[in-house]
């Protein structure tokens, strides 16, 4: 369409920033809270091979473990040995690369491993006829399904963006915040939108002289008269908001030492300047929860070299986590986990290992109830109790009970069936190690 | 025979679909040719093999010393092919199938190996899709990213089983999906209301059995059995008996055989590329006539890409500008929930093809324009796993999501995307004058010609980068933003480079109808 002088609507082009202006005048607040608590979940994408991650170290456990996985077996004398039995008396061991995080577990007794869980919509083991969740082993499927509760999939919202739907706690950044993509798992009905931010904090747009600011502020404004360019002007507007909110909140951060140079180690390195900066006036937070993301765990080939790359880089970043926030004085308040598509299956491949079921949690954080591991190991044999097919393992500790005992330790005060609708089907709501 | 593209709107509209953008008078072209004599002139053109040009950029810059083939010159290949390549609909197809067929970054898998991968699809963008499936199974390059390369039959000594990794998402992403599909794309439910899986987990192992014994010959060439490693007795996948004694090519042709001949495949993929070339929502109706066609071109021939293509960029559903309504009903609606938004990569080649920007240097690599500024969470054949950089049907979080409608592009609008994207374009913009014989340059003289006559100049930008389609709302907002800048005595370098800028963040540039 050609324009000309006569029909334009004059706007006049000097569009301010004025919502940009006074917030580096903005001031920290000074009210430290005790009633706060954070909680970070630590995605291992691709399915994480939980069963080289964590090993039995007693003999009898251990050559069972070996006898299956043959080629794909951890060497019992490079194992770390952790210290805690399972609750059927099994003791345990960590793989190598993860040293760092051990003496946390071990010596210190603010982590420990959640034994043999797993996406459940009702118990499993010992029964011969029973419901699985949909779409298991498929890794996007069961992404979702761990951010929405197992018999939930196809829900809109995730579980900790609902428990966090009534808190209105905030200034201007939200307390759910994704240091990855946008994600499911922070969705809620309310207007509490997830805050996505990258690993290493903002960014910066190049030589944005006052002209280039007031296109992008025109854009951000205008009418569209279509979902995606209309969507597309507010996510621009929240982006470029947030990234300037966001750079405030950073600035009056300091830079903490410790962190690896890894992108898990800067995503969790945010995190923590987050934490230090809760009460912050553009947050003013009494609840966080944050998303951080790690990539790579399908190791269907070349596991043992990958899989020992990927495990140092999440124990040197969780145990440089931890000794922040301790130093931080909010060890119990903190709690942070790890969750991953599902575990892999005992009988290797080639030189990897295949999609499974039940995989180890790793919890950490003062409040979590160490010096003991929960669940019970598992009989690895094929065609055992646990075998659902050829080394596949059933799970016993279900995903939502796992998820449901954070939700709760978090104070959702509501009935937790709420959040999870498979745990009706479960004897307890929750577990017992926070 | 009568045109479907017979105005200069929807020829606009018809070449941001069906190319990297319009470019020079691309347009205007195809108006005065009409669309069957531009597919005919496009599906007979010579392809533009990136694998040449990669080489080439290497041979350039490689001093011995160092890495030889890097992914900047695969990137370099890619770009200069995007941006200045004639057979822009062959390249459009086969950029949309290295998204469906994903193959990304991995050990071992070499720049000068994985730039072989795409050319595959390149060669094949126009020809059947029975052969891409083959190709891209026994490439070396999907063999090593999906590890069917090696994969052996049980061995009871070590216990080692097949790799079930390639079987499974030969299924769920390449052929089938999740759920058994109706002929409109949505899909089938049983008696309870439940959807019906395409396959279970025990014909995942199966099927894994069925593909066992490829290994690599060369890196670049068709992978070869290993009879050995080959499981030679019985398989019964999907109900299918697979004799006992088939060779692992008659094992794998009956497989593909099987999965390109299953009702879901016409559907799923037909989706798919509807998806990455023409808009987010396709109606069911659209939907259907695509999957119509992928089963017969007319002629008795399944899943002929020439024929799907056409069926999707020619369906009268684009020309009326529909799109599916979600939860929402109603004609309007329909019309709101038009388009997609583009992918970064898309923005950056329209952008590029709209500067006509070139090479300082043609003989070596272009730049370092993928790396440079930070990712914009997109490069070719670089998707963080083989679920692409999106999924089809992500819904974001707000309108999409509550109306059950898909913007599958928007996963990549995080921060930091969205600050390196504009950072990109406005270093092209400032480019014009950038003489470094290893950066890009646009040659700005139509545009001194214009600036200082407002109301050209912004017909020029129309033209220029939005194909005639940029809003009145937009022409106002630049005029006064030209006015002003005149009034503050700005220079004319200063007001054009501003005005790229605005062009650039625009909504209306960002999406297309």
């Amino acid at each position: 369409m050609k324009i000309s002088r006569r029909n334009f609507i004059k706007t006049s082009a000097a569009v301010s920033a004025t919502s940009l202006a006074g917030l580096s005048s903005i001031k920290l607040a000074h009210a430290a809270s005790q009633d706060y608590k954070a909680m970070v979940c630590l995605y291992m994408a691709g399915g994480n091979d939980a069963y080289n991650m964590v090993v039995p170290h007693s003999e009898q456990q251990y050559a069972q473990y070996q006898g299956i996985r043959t080629h794909m077996a951890i060497a019992h004398n490079e194992l770390i040995p952790l210290g805690i039995k399972t609750d059927n008396a099994v003791d345990l061991a960590l793989h190598p690369a993860m040293s760092s995080i051990a003496n946390i577990i071990r010596d210190e007794g603010d982590a420990t491993v959640l034994v043999n869980t797993g996406q459940l919509v009702e118990p499993v083991v010992g029964k011969s006829a029973f419901t699985v969740p949909d779409k298991l082993m498929s890794h996007n499927s069961q992404t979702i399904m761990a951010q929405t509760g197992s018999d939930d999939l196809s829900s809109e919202f995730g579980w900790a963006g609902r428990m966090l739907e009534n808190n209105n706690d905030f200034v201007a950044i939200p307390p759910l915040m994704s240091l990855d993509k946008e994600r499911k798992w922070l969705r809620n009905p309310s207007s509490i939108k997830q805050f996505v931010l990258t690993s290493n904090g903002a960014g910066k747009f190049f030589n944005l002289t006052s002209d280039k600011l007031n296109g992008l502020v025109h854009h951000m404004d205008a009418a569209y008269d279509n979902i995606f360019t209309d969507n597309y002007a507010k996510v621009m507007k929240a982006t470029f908001h947030k990234n300037e909110e966001l750079k405030t909140v950073l600035s009056t951060a300091p830079s903490f030492d410790g962190f690896p140079d890894t992108k898990l180690g800067s995503s969790l390195h945010t995190v923590a300047q987050l934490i230090d900066a809760r009460n912050h006036s553009l947050m003013g937070h009494k609840r966080q929860v944050f998303f951080v993301n790690i990539g790579g765990f399908d190791t269907h080939e070349d596991q043992l070299p990958k899989h020992a790359s990927l495990l140092e880089q999440v124990s040197d970043a969780m145990a440089a986590f931890y000794q922040e926030i301790k130093r931080q004085g909010l060890s119990e308040q903190v709690t942070t986990f790890t969750m991953s598509d599902f575990g892999r299956r005992i009988s290797p491949n080639a030189t990897g290992t295949d999609h499974g079921w039940a995989g180890h949690q790793i919890v950490m954080g003062g409040a979590v109830k160490g010096g003991k591991a929960y669940g019970n190991w598992p009989d690895l044999s094929i065609g055992g109790d646990f075998d659902y097919n050829n080394g596949r393992i059933k799970p016993e500790l279900a995903t939502d009970q796992v998820n449901a005992s954070l939700a709760k330790w978090f104070g959702y005060n509501e009935n937790l069936e709420n959040l999870f609708s498979s745990l009706s089907n479960f004897q307890e709501n929750t577990i017992d190690f926070i | 025979m009568s045109n479907i593209i017979n105005n200069r709107e929807e020829a606009a509209k018809f070449i941001f679909r069906a190319t990297f953008g319009p470019k020079g008078s691309d347009i205007d072209n195809l108006v005065a040719m009409g669309e069957e004599a531009w597919f005919d002139q496009q599906f007979n053109l010579e392809p533009s093999l990136h694998t040449p040009l990669m080489r080439a950029y290497s041979a350039a810059s490689y001093t011995g010393k160092g890495v030889e083939f890097s992914k900047e010159q695969r990137y370099s290949a890619w770009f200069n092919i995007g941006i200045t390549g004639a057979d822009q609909l062959r390249q459009r197809t086969a950029f949309a199938l290295s998204q469906i067929f994903v193959v990304g970054p991995a050990p071992k898998v070499f720049p000068h190996y994985a730039v072989e991968y795409y050319d595959i699809l390149v060669r094949n963008s126009f020809g059947n899709v029975r052969d891409i499936l083959e190709a891209i199974t026994l490439s070396p390059v999907m063999g090593k990213y999906l590890s069917l390369a090696n994969s052996k039959k049980h061995d009871p000594l070590t216990n080692s089983y097949p790799d079930e990794n390639f079987a499974r998402e030969l299924m769920q992403l390449f052929t089938l999906g999740l759920n058994k599909l109706n002929m409109d794309g949505s899909e089938k439910l049983d008696a309870d209301g439940n959807t019906i899986a395409t396959y279970s987990q025990n014909d995942i192992e199966e099927l894994a059995r069925v593909l066992t014994g490829w290994r690599l010959d060369t890196n670049i060439t068709p992978m070869k059995q290993l009879t050995k490693y080959h499981d030679y007795d019985e398989k019964v996948v999907w109900g299918q008996v697979f004799p006992a004694g088939q060779t692992g090519y008659e094992d794998l042709t009956q497989a593909l055989d099987f999965l390109f001949n299953h009702s879901n495949t016409a559907i799923f993929l037909s989706k798919l590329l509807i998806k990455r070339l023409t808009i987010s929502n396709p109606t069911p109706g659209y939907i259907r006539r695509v999957a119509r066609v992928f089963r017969d071109n007319g002629f008795g021939v399944r899943g002929d890409m020439k024929a799907i293509i056409k069926a999707i960029l020619l369906d009268r559903s684009l020309t009326d500008g529909h799109a599916d309504s979600g939860t929402e009903t109603g004609n309007s609606s329909k019309k709101y929930h038009f388009g997609k938004a583009k992918e970064p990569l898309i923005v950056l080649t329209n952008f590029c093809r709209a500067l006509d920007v070139t090479s300082n240097d043609p003989s070596r690599w272009w730049d370092v324009f993928m790396l440079s500024q930070g990712g914009v969470g997109q490069a070719p054949l670089f998707a963080e796993s083989v679920f692409n950089f999106y999924e089809p049907d992500y819904a974001p979080e707000g309108e999409f999501s509550e109306k059950g409608l898909t913007a599958p592009e928007f996963t990549l609008f995080t921060m930091e995307n969205l600050i390196n994207l504009s950072n990109k374009l406005w270093k092209r913009i400032q480019s014009w004058d950038n003489d470094k014989t290893t950066s890009w340059s646009w040659n700005k003289t139509i545009h001194d010609n214009a600036i200082n006559e407002p109301l050209t100049y912004i017909e020029l930008i129309n033209d220029v980068f939005y194909g005639g389609l940029m809003s009145e709302q937009l022409q106002s907002y630049m005029l006064n933003m030209l006015d002003d800048m005149t009034i503050r005595g700005l220079s004319d370098d200063k007001k054009i480079e501003e005005a790229l800028f605005v062009v650039q963040c625009s909504p209306e540039f960002r999406c297309q109808e």
